[in-house]
């Protein structure tokens, strides 16, 4: 009995060192010719039955990997259906899996799933979180990770959902300091084509980074994306930062920060001269007719507009 | 041809021309071309009056005719100019700046214009000097008259008609065709008349691009005797002489639209820079534009003419402020500010060049350097036009719906066709409220969808619904509900004015005309609200009209 506890512990450890590559019997009679294999096997089913060890079957060959101590504790406690559950779980990572699709993977019965999950929450060994891709969905992942990006959807949502107010402000914020940066001083005058001191998604990252307007850390990437934001709304334009000629063919600073942003207009409020008059506005302007129910003859919105 | 669009033609019409004049209008406007009896039989008009509605028609250019051999007999068919019919909505706007072009004077031919339709120099200024009494005033006059009258030919803003304007382009267009093809012996190939087209048209450009302006012919002058200052002078030889620019006496005239369209474009495109950069840009591009427009044609034209900086230095306004306004680098003039006369003068230049720079660099990109030739720039009006365009109808759309719509609009505009996920993903707005909006903006008009079925059946949930916006598409989407609102502010106008006829028949009485005071206090303040009711509603109704001349014509 006692050789065998030795032959266990030997087994476990070179399964450490093989980490993710696993190693199979063979490989350990060929490290350690002394062990007998009866006494490989016996240990083996100890080790497998304490959780020390997972076994995989690659081409035909059954590979062992080992599991470090502290999940095994945690694994170890866990009985049969509960612990495939749980290393499949383990397995998704960060990404976290679906009940549908652990179903399938597991080849358990839904209601057998439901009970193993029920008694692993209760345990504290996962969680239940929700994808912003797919916000009906239940995923499942182990307690102490954190989700990916992929399912929070990144710094601008707040449970699952995009929080419009955040976006709102930072774009602001960044819109005001690209429109002092892209005219003079005095109101009446413009810069010269020699300016380049427009801002670029770096400077203005910098800047965000430095007032601490924002909790959450963003990179910027993120930054760059409410720019273009603030382009599509028509509030500033994009376009590369002219390098020097006599510098253009030496320095080839081919990347995303040559890209600066000025502001279009100082500050412009869109006028319309249609939406000066009722029909601008009408929600009834499809049903109206010369002289049908609805006609400009009789119309009250018009009697309320040419009220003196 | 939406409906809106006939309703406004009609009211434009009522009010031009009358009730009677209407009837006729209408039934061409909405049936299209048709010969006399025909529109007698569906007027209910005697033939008569028809024919007397048909001429008033044509007087004012807004109906065509054309004549074709059927069988044994000529018939005439009549037709409505709708292009020239429309453009009666923007007559006071056009008036205005006859004012502010031409003066008192050039106000005066422009009404006499719109009010005859056509006519000679000489028929214009007699209307116009019919109630000058004096016989010295007259001889005045005349001469100021007819000088403003030499200018607006010179500048095309009226042009001369000939018999041949009278008839529809398209039956023009098949007779030269039919004259060229008769000259076969054999039916044209396709090719052949391929070509045929060609020529024609380019012969039709030809013309179009003449330099020398039809009605005006130029006379020797003695030297000496001078009358108009303005003219174009060439002295031959030795002697003293002065070729004068006359307006020939037996060529009927009309206001040409399209100028008054080409100039207002100009001023439209300059107007751009005001917010982008500052007035002294604006007044730089317009120096610029009204230098090439002269050789514009009409307002679909890709790009303006070469314009070279020195010719514009020269037209800009000497206390035009340029130093000031330009906010320099330390160091980047080479020429330091000056004391003396030449050296400011070298320095205003240098400070032009450097606006010139700043206009070019501009992201609107509208003047560009032109290829080959140094110093010379031209104004991309293409690209000018859907700029203006797509600025017009974003303003619609933040005004009516709000800044998330016009960051939708704007996304497809620069991306092309996307689906309702990518739109909420590069937009930053929640899938929820983009369907939304999206769906409101369809109705609008200013978005099209496009549907890509995964499988051959055709299933809603197997389909990408790709969203885009056509520009052309969304103008004229615009365009039919500005026509609408045009009409509507006229037909209430008509209804406003309906409502108080027995005040207003009273004020027609001769007797109330002399003497105000017959009418009391009750009625005149009535009067005083019509007028001001009026006042907005062709106001607002010629503002509606420019945004549609923005849309349709530029």
């Amino acid at each position: 009995m006692a050789a065998s506890k030795v032959v266990e512990d030997l087994f476990y450890k070179e399964c450490l060192n093989a980490k993710a590559n696993g190693l199979t019997t063979s490989d350990f009679t060929i490290l350690h010719p002394e062990c007998d294999a009866t006494e490989l096997a016996m240990s083996l089913n100890v080790l497998l039955v304490k959780g020390l060890i997972e076994v995989f079957q690659v081409r035909g060959e059954l590979i062992y990997k080992a599991v470090s101590m502290e999940e095994a504790g945690k694994a170890g406690s866990l009985q049969g259906e509960e612990q495939v559950v749980y290393s499949t779980i383990r397995a998704s990572g960060n990404e976290g899996i679906w009940t549908k699709h652990l179903k399938s993977k597991t080849n358990l019965h839904e209601a057998v799933i439901k009970r193993c999950l029920r008694a692993l929450e209760q345990k504290a060994l996962v969680k239940a979180i929700k994808s912003v891709k797919h916000p009906t969905r239940k995923l499942y992942m182990l307690m102490e990770l954190t989700p990916s990006v992929e399912v929070t959807g990144g710094p601008w949502f707040t449970d699952q959902e995009l929080d419009v107010e955040f976006v709102e402000h930072l774009t602001n914020t960044c819109y005001k300091y690209i429109t002092l940066k892209s005219f003079p001083r005095d109101a009446s005058s413009v810069f010269t084509v020699a300016h380049k001191a427009y801002p670029s998604a770096t400077s203005v990252h910098k800047y965000i980074m430095d007032k601490r307007i924002s909790q959450v850390d963003l990179t910027v990437d993120d930054i760059t994306m409410l720019l273009d934001v603030l382009v599509y709304d028509g509030k500033v334009e994009r376009f590369i930062a002219q390098v020097d000629e006599d510098w253009g063919d030496e320095g080839d600073l081919d990347n995303d920060s040559d890209w600066v942003y000025k502001a279009v207009t100082r500050d412009k409020k869109a006028e319309s001269a249609w939406q000066d008059c009722p029909c601008g506005y009408c929600p009834v302007a499809d049903f109206c007719t010369e002289s049908g129910p609805v006609n400009p003859s009789g119309c009250t919105y018009y009697a309320k507009w040419l009220e003196f | 041809m939406s409906t809106h669009e006939n309703r406004l033609c009609r009211l434009i019409v009522r009010e031009h021309f009358g009730p009677i004049v209407e009837k006729v209008a209408n039934v061409l406007i909405r049936k299209g071309r048709m010969p006399a009896g025909m529109i007698a039989h569906m007027t209910q008009l005697k033939i008569r009056q028809v024919r007397e509605c048909l001429f008033v028609l044509i007087q004012h250019n807004v109906a065509v005719y054309a004549e074709t051999q059927e069988k044994s007999r000529m018939v005439t068919y009549y037709e409505i100019n709708r292009t020239e019919l429309l453009h009666r909505a923007m007559v006071p706007k056009v008036l205005g700046y006859a004012k502010e072009w031409f003066g008192n004077d050039g106000l005066k031919i422009a009404q006499s214009m719109v009010a005859h339709g056509k006519q000679t120099i000489v028929d214009c200024m007699a209307d116009i000097l019919a109630d000058q009494e004096k016989r010295s005033n007259r001889d005045n006059r005349s001469a100021n008259v007819k000088r403003a009258f030499t200018n607006m030919v010179r500048e095309k803003i009226l042009i001369a008609v000939r018999p041949s304007d009278s008839l529809t382009a398209a039956d023009k267009a098949m007779a030269d065709e039919k004259r060229e093809t008769d000259k076969m012996t054999l039916p044209p190939t396709a090719a052949e008349l391929a070509t045929i087209r060609k020529t024609l048209g380019a012969q039709k450009t030809a013309l179009d691009q003449r330099s020398d302006i039809v009605g005006l012919k130029r006379t020797v002058n003695e030297a000496g005797y001078d009358d108009f200052t303005m003219e174009k002078r060439r002295k031959t030889d030795a002697q003293e002489l002065v070729m004068i620019e006359e307006v020939e006496t037996d060529v009927y005239f009309k206001i040409n639209f399209e100028r008054f369209m080409i100039r207002w474009r100009n001023m439209h495109i300059a107007e751009l820079y005001e917010d982008r950069l500052n007035s002294t840009a604006v007044k730089i591009m317009n120096g610029i534009l009204s230098l090439a427009e002269s050789r514009m044609i009409n307002c679909k034209e890709e790009r303006s003419t070469a314009v070279s900086t020195m010719q514009v230095y020269r037209m800009l306004p000497e206390d035009l402020n340029v130093g000031d306004t330009l906010e320099l680098m330390p160091g980047e003039l080479v020429i330091p500010r000056p004391e003396d006369k030449s050296g400011k003068l070298r320095f205003h230049n240098e400070c032009l060049d450097k606006y010139m720079e700043v206009l070019e660099g501009d992201l609107m990109q509208l003047l560009k350097k032109d290829i080959g030739r140094s110093g010379q720039y031209v104004v991309d009006l293409k690209k000018a036009a859907r700029t203006l365009k797509r600025k017009l109808i974003q303003d619609v759309v933040m005004t009516r719906f709000g800044a998330p719509y016009v960051r939708i609009m704007n996304l497809l505009l620069d991306k092309g066709k996307l689906e309702e996920k990518q739109i909420s993903r590069l937009s930053m707005l929640p899938v929820k409220t983009v369907r939304e909006k999206l769906t409101t903006l369809h109705t609008f008009g200013v978005l099209s969808l496009q549907e890509v079925p995964k499988t051959t059946d055709r299933t809603p949930s197997r389909t990408f619904y790709l969203w885009e916006v056509l520009l052309d598409r969304a103008a004229d989407a615009m365009a039919v509900k500005l026509y609408q609102t045009m009409a509507n502010l006229r037909q209430r106008r008509f209804a406003e004015k309906m409502k108080r006829q027995v005040l207003l028949d009273k004020c027609e009485r001769t007797d109330v005309k002399e003497n105000k005071d017959l009418l009391n206090s009750a009625e005149r303040k009535e009067l005083d609200t019509l007028n001001g009711i009026m006042e907005l509603l062709e106001v607002q109704e010629l503002r509606v009209a420019e945004m549609v001349v923005t849309l349709r014509d530029y």
